[in-house]
């Protein structure tokens, strides 16, 4: 059977040249809201004390390519390359995550001395779809490597492993004599920070305010903000902070190249669709667009040629005002509780938006975790109660944690 | 029968089985129409695209779970929120129709499909000739009648198999109870009794006289299982169906996983036919069906 291939559904599904905005009642957003204490109507006792740590799912109005766990291609690269023994023993999430972009840092060796007259692909980039494979065995191999080469090779990884990625293309403001400066980067969603988060394989470093890492946006916002001042770049697998922002760091890592945030989409490394080196391709790039980008044009490349992005104009690149779609909830978990059927019971309703869902998992007070479907009767007992869900998915990574705590007492 | 069988002999023969309780056959039930390899078929979960792929497949039986909109149409969806099946989000129950006709099924990778959810009316439709139907009811029993008026009216009545939960305690228990004995007419579906264990099993058959009862994994599997019953079930002209989506114990895995055991995955399966299962619910159909064929207890 052939494997199917995603079909990019930029033209024809969503209109361009307008800037969509959140719809009213936002259908595409479940927010947790309050634990209701009507669900316990029927728990048989009276309630002491009543919290939950409850995500909810947000999700993007534009649909997303996602490689499947059973794609042939991608079983092929996890079998044939050895980014797996990175991660092999590492059980936090986080420094999984480092692990893989210092493994592509590594594999992509940065020649820079031998110039572009070495490069694999020369500038501006022909098309050519974007093959992991072809690019990793060239690896050692003296190549030139450019930032969308690391960019989407990270981002093959990262999918191979599970997560959630996409190929961000950034770019500065425009100034006249400068024209605009453009870097390629991974954004990734962390289960653990519960957010969207920016890698940049080629300087194996990533962003932080605060020990927060930070998205494409984020960082963005933070250039507009102060110039960056309160951010700090991070590399390597030691997490090492090498100063602010502001610091020269191999000449990459000025946070105004995040003014603009392009990310790619409708692409899946494996299937040969909508992946290709540059910027100058024809898949989906979505934009989020806030208070700084207000009258303001996306130009892209070096004076005197910088141009007016183009993509607006044909559609293909889409801007929103609605964070959302651009960066929504994966993996996350929308716990609803209604009053149960018999007594000593809740109804619980998971919802999740989990690419590639194994199964939803269930921890009742202090047992271990089991599989269970989404909707399911939560048997409560007098005293303290806990109930916590999540989702696992076929590479065995778990979603983040949404959970219930109710003490209840006898009923005089 | 021969592999070359039509179509409607095909079908033929299937309801023939249903009638024949105590035959070799073992009925294939795919869970959700079949839904662990939607992406490869581009056939979501639940959808006209997974029932047509079902009987193009040779699985005996589809499963599909039945809900309600806001407005009351019967729709194919498994659980009652929309996060997972659908690209948008809340619950199925505030939509109405034409608000979940917007909507575009996901597959199971996180990727959306073109296909929307199907009404029953449609699924029904499509379903029509080609295989026998676990209609799944999560909707209040009150609006059996109506479904009994769509499986008229689709002319599907025969082929099939309305599930009930006979589980003493469960709410819809004693409603079930109630309903049947003032409308009489409802037994004119064919009725797949989900009983606890094996002591509900004559009162199950005693109300609903139904086609087939079903046994959860885990009740099937328990060492002092009392065989008797499933002579019972088979001398009152009921097939003996199997649940495979649960655990046997605690700490095994869920869903049909338990039941994969040994080197070929196939011997919690034969365990379950060598003890009398005739009608096995399954997430790998395929699979099944394969060992079934080896074994000579499918066609």
């Amino acid at each position: 059977m052939k494997w199917p291939m995603p079909e990019s559904p930029t033209q024809r599904d969503f209109p361009h040249l307008v800037t969509h905005s959140a719809p009213k009642d936002d259908p595409y957003d479940a927010p947790a809201g309050d634990a209701p204490e009507a669900a316990f109507e029927n728990s048989g006792g009276q309630i002491v004390s009543l919290s939950w740590q409850n995500r909810g799912v947000k999700r993007s109005r534009f649909p997303m390519a996602v490689a499947p766990y059973e794609n042939p291609t991608l079983q092929r690269f996890r079998e044939k390359y050895d980014f797996l023994d990175a991660i092999k023993g590492i059980g936090d999430e986080w420094q999984r995550l480092l692990a893989l972009r210092n493994w592509v840092h590594r594999k992509l060796p940065s020649n820079n001395s031998s110039g572009e007259q070495n490069s694999f692909f020369k500038r501006p980039y022909p098309d050519e779809s974007f093959d992991p494979f072809k690019v990793l065995d060239k690896g050692g191999s003296g190549c030139c490597w450019w930032c969308p080469h690391y960019s989407q090779m990270l981002r093959a990884v990262l999918t191979a492993c599970g997560y959630v990625s996409r190929h961000v293309g950034n770019i500065s403001p425009y100034s006249p004599k400068e024209g605009s400066r453009t870097h390629g980067v991974t954004d990734c969603f962390v289960q653990k920070y519960g957010k969207w988060v920016q890698f940049d394989a080629n300087y194996d470093c990533h962003y932080e305010r605060d020990g927060v890492p930070l998205s494409p946006f984020e960082i963005g916002e933070e250039w507009a903000r102060n110039g960056g001042k309160d951010v700090t770049v991070h590399v390597g697998l030691e997490n090492k902070t090498v100063g602010n922002a502001l610091t020269p760091f191999e000449g990459e890592n000025e946070t105004c190249r995040a003014y603009w945030n392009q990310h790619r989409w409708y692409t899946d490394p494996f299937s040969g669709h909508g992946t290709w080196f540059g910027t100058w391709n024809s898949q989906m790039v979505l934009t989020l667009v806030g208070k700084r980008h207000e009258g303001i044009l996306a130009y892209r490349g070096r004076a005197p040629e910088s141009e007016v992005d183009a993509g607006y104009a044909d559609g293909r690149i889409q801007y929103t005002t609605r964070a959302a779609d651009v960066y929504p909830d994966i993996g996350t978990s929308h716990l609803s509780l209604e009053k149960g059927p018999h007594t000593g019971t809740v109804k619980v309703n998971v919802g999740t938006f989990t690419p590639n869902l194994d199964t939803v998992e269930v921890a009742v007070d202090d047992r271990m975790w089991s599989d269970q479907e989404p909707d399911f009767l939560w048997y409560l007992h007098e005293k303290k109660n806990v109930l916590r869900v999540r989702t696992r998915d076929k590479f065995g990574n778990l979603g983040r944690e949404s959970s219930v705590n109710v003490e209840l007492r006898a009923k005089a | 029968m021969s592999a070359a069988a039509t179509a409607p002999e095909r079908f033929a023969l299937l309801l023939r089985e249903l009638a024949t309780p105590d035959s070799a056959r073992v009925l294939v039930v795919a869970h959700r129409a079949g839904y662990l390899r939607d992406w490869e078929y581009q056939a979501p979960e639940n959808s006209l695209a997974a029932i047509r792929n079902g009987i193009a497949l040779g699985f005996d039986a589809l499963e599909l779970d039945v809900r309600q909109t806001k407005d009351k149409r019967f729709v194919l969806v498994h659980e009652s929120r929309l996060e997972r099946v659908t690209d948008g989000g809340g619950f199925l129950q505030d939509l109405t129709w034409d608000e979940l006709a917007q909507r575009r099924l996901m597959y199971r990778n996180g990727q959306r499909s073109e296909h929307r959810v199907a009404t029953l009316e449609e699924a029904l439709s499509a379903a029509r000739g080609g295989a026998l139907l676990k209609l799944h009811p999560k909707f209040p029993v009150e609006r059996f009648a109506e479904l009994r008026e769509v499986l008229l009216e689709t002319g599907t009545l025969e082929q099939a198999l309305v599930w009930i939960d006979w589980r003493p305690g469960e709410p819809d228990h004693e409603a079930v109870q109630a309903l049947f004995a003032k409308r009489p007419e409802l037994l004119e579906m064919r009725i797949l009794a989900n009983v606890l264990d094996t002591k509900e099993v004559r009162p199950a058959l005693k109300a609903l006289n139904p086609a087939a009862v079903e046994f959860s994994y885990e009740a099937f599997a328990v060492p002092d299982f009392d065989a008797g019953a499933l002579e019972t079930i088979r001398s009152a002209g009921a097939r003996v169906a199997v649940n495979c989506m649960g655990r046997a114990a605690k700490g095994e895995p869920f869903g049909d996983r338990a039941v994969q055991q040994g080197p070929e995955k196939t011997s919690g399966w034969k365990t379950l036919v060598e003890r009398g299962a005739r009608m096995l619910q399954i997430n790998h159909p395929e699979d099944l069906r394969a060992c079934l064929l080896a074994l000579g207890l499918t066609s």
